[in-house]
């Protein structure tokens, strides 16, 4: 019992660590230079489009 | 000096070159040829049935495509003695770091299972049971990692690189045509024009050579192994050696199956197995062989990416120098990936083929994402220093990039549009 006590700890001690790694890595620290903005931007368009497109095409494909 | 001893200097410096490299030497021999794990040899060997020898230059300029991206990972975990994910935590906030990271482990996941699938398969043609080679596998791979030393698990990492290479003998065992396959090298269109699943192959066939877990995987080992900035240059070479055996394999698969089953419809690398043991039972057992190598090669180092950037991110002790009680959770992830993507290959009916499918296109759509922040960070000078990208390699590194987002958005295209280009 106290093994599984020990385990479940340390599993709720990862939100814990999520949390942590989030307020630690909160601010970029690459300069913001123009280029690296119009790339992070793009990327998000991109990302967005494709991966919408690609779960529309495997839930079509699923159907099948 | 006399001729003796400009010979003895000479000589004595090569043996210290080698010295050298061999010391250095692994990371970029086993991410290149890991990259041809069952669901490459699967796509080489579709890629031939399909369309002969007439793809086979584009598999030849995928080479320096993979190496030009690995070698600047090279660079990066030199210089900055981080992994990826760390770095892109770091560099790009935690937005961009999560997205990394989970789209990393996704993909992981799926090509994990798509190499259970591999080697499931090739040994299913020798009459083994997949329950026992998934516990043959589980096995392996634990056995590979549990010794608490990088330098055996990149031994038996290379010796399975050896293994990967048996599609060269298979196909001087069938004689080949040389002239086809010098004219296959020759930039062309395959009979039947660009078509949905041309591209399809294509896509495939750019997301088996280069993928995001290689990325990660390399920038990991080059910081596990401890190479520092005087190493670059080895490591450069390591990875070119590397990148001129993938495609080396690339090429005999399809000098294979272009071969044997030009015309033939096959799904996968244990299909074209079985299709071509009656016509010769030696190259058949060759190819089931080596898909099982493929597989293992793969899944060792595709989960090992994943658990070395968790290590990263969580700050949980992440090396393969390490004990299993001195880093607990990178063998526990490593180990419950294994587990959990073996199990998913034993279950019945699951959409096994659909995974396989799904998970090269998936990899090839998200790979611009990890290029772009590699290239963004080769570029940073505060963070590189002398070793930033230099004008060539900018030039070079954003046509391969701007490159592959053509061609995915091409894929895309082809979804929404499915009579575009038929």
């Amino acid at each position: 019992m106290p093994n599984i006590k020990l385990a479940f700890v340390r599993f709720l001690g990862l939100f814990d660590g999520i949390r942590e790694i989030n307020d630690r890595y909160r601010v970029p620290r690459i300069k913001m230079t123009p280029m690296v903005r119009f790339s992070l931007v793009f990327l998000r368009i991109y990302l967005i489009l494709t991966i919408a497109i690609l779960i529309y095409k495997f839930i079509i494909v699923s159907r099948l | 000096m006399s001729f003796w001893s400009k010979l003895y200097y000479y000589l004595h410096r090569i043996g210290k070159f080698i010295k050298i490299f061999a010391m250095v030497a692994g990371p970029g021999i086993i991410v290149m040829v890991a990259d041809n794990d069952a669901g490459g040899i699967t796509t080489y060997a579709v890629t031939g049935a399909k369309y002969g020898y007439s793809l086979l230059w584009f598999l030849v300029l995928l080479g320096p495509i993979a190496y030009f991206v690995q070698e600047m990972t090279v660079r990066l975990g030199a210089v900055t003695k981080r992994g990826h994910a760390e770095a892109i935590f770091d560099a790009f906030g935690s937005f961009w770091g999560w997205f990394s990271l989970l789209d990393l482990v996704f993909t992981n996941f799926l090509t994990m299972i798509t190499e259970f699938i591999g080697m499931t398969a090739a040994l299913s043609i020798f009459g083994v049971s997949p329950w026992i080679t998934i516990l043959l596998c589980w096995g392996i791979m634990g056995f590979m990692i549990i010794q608490g030393r990088y330098w055996t698990w990149e031994k038996i990492a290379i010796l399975f690189c050896i293994v990967n290479l048996i599609y060269v003998p298979a196909a001087f065992m069938i004689n080949p045509s040389v002239k086809d396959i010098l004219h296959g090298m020759i930039p062309q269109l395959p009979n039947g024009g660009v078509t949905n699943y041309f591209f399809f192959l294509l896509m495939a066939n750019i997301g088996t050579t280069i993928a995001p877990w290689m990325v990660f995987f390399q920038q990991s080992t080059v910081v596990d192994k401890g190479i520092e900035e005087k190493d670059i240059r080895w490591s450069k070479l390591d990875t070119a050696i590397g990148a001129v055996l993938t495609v080396i394999v690339a090429v005999f698969v399809i000098a294979v199956t272009g071969k044997l089953l030009y015309g033939v419809n096959i799904e996968s690398a244990a299909q074209a197995a079985i299709q071509i043991m009656p016509i010769n039972s030696y190259v058949g057992t060759l190819i089931a062989i080596g898909l099982f190598d493929a597989g293992l090669l793969g899944a060792v180092c595709i989960s090992l990416a994943s658990s070395w950037a968790f290590g990263e991110v969580f700050g949980w002790a992440h090396s393969l120098n390490k004990k299993v009680r001195e880093a607990p959770w990178f063998y526990a992830y490593y180990f419950a990936t294994l587990l959990l993507a073996g199990i998913v290959v034993l279950i019945p009916n699951a959409p096994l083929v659909l995974i396989t499918l799904f998970v090269q296109v998936a990899a090839t759509t998200l790979l611009p994402a990890a290029l772009v922040f590699l290239l963004l960070l080769l570029n940073n000078e505060d963070l590189m220093g002398k070793y930033k990208n230099t004008l060539f390699e900018n030039i070079v590194d954003f046509s391969i990039v701007i490159g592959l987002i053509v061609i995915s958005t091409g894929y895309t295209a082809s979804v929404v549009f499915p009579n575009l280009l038929q």
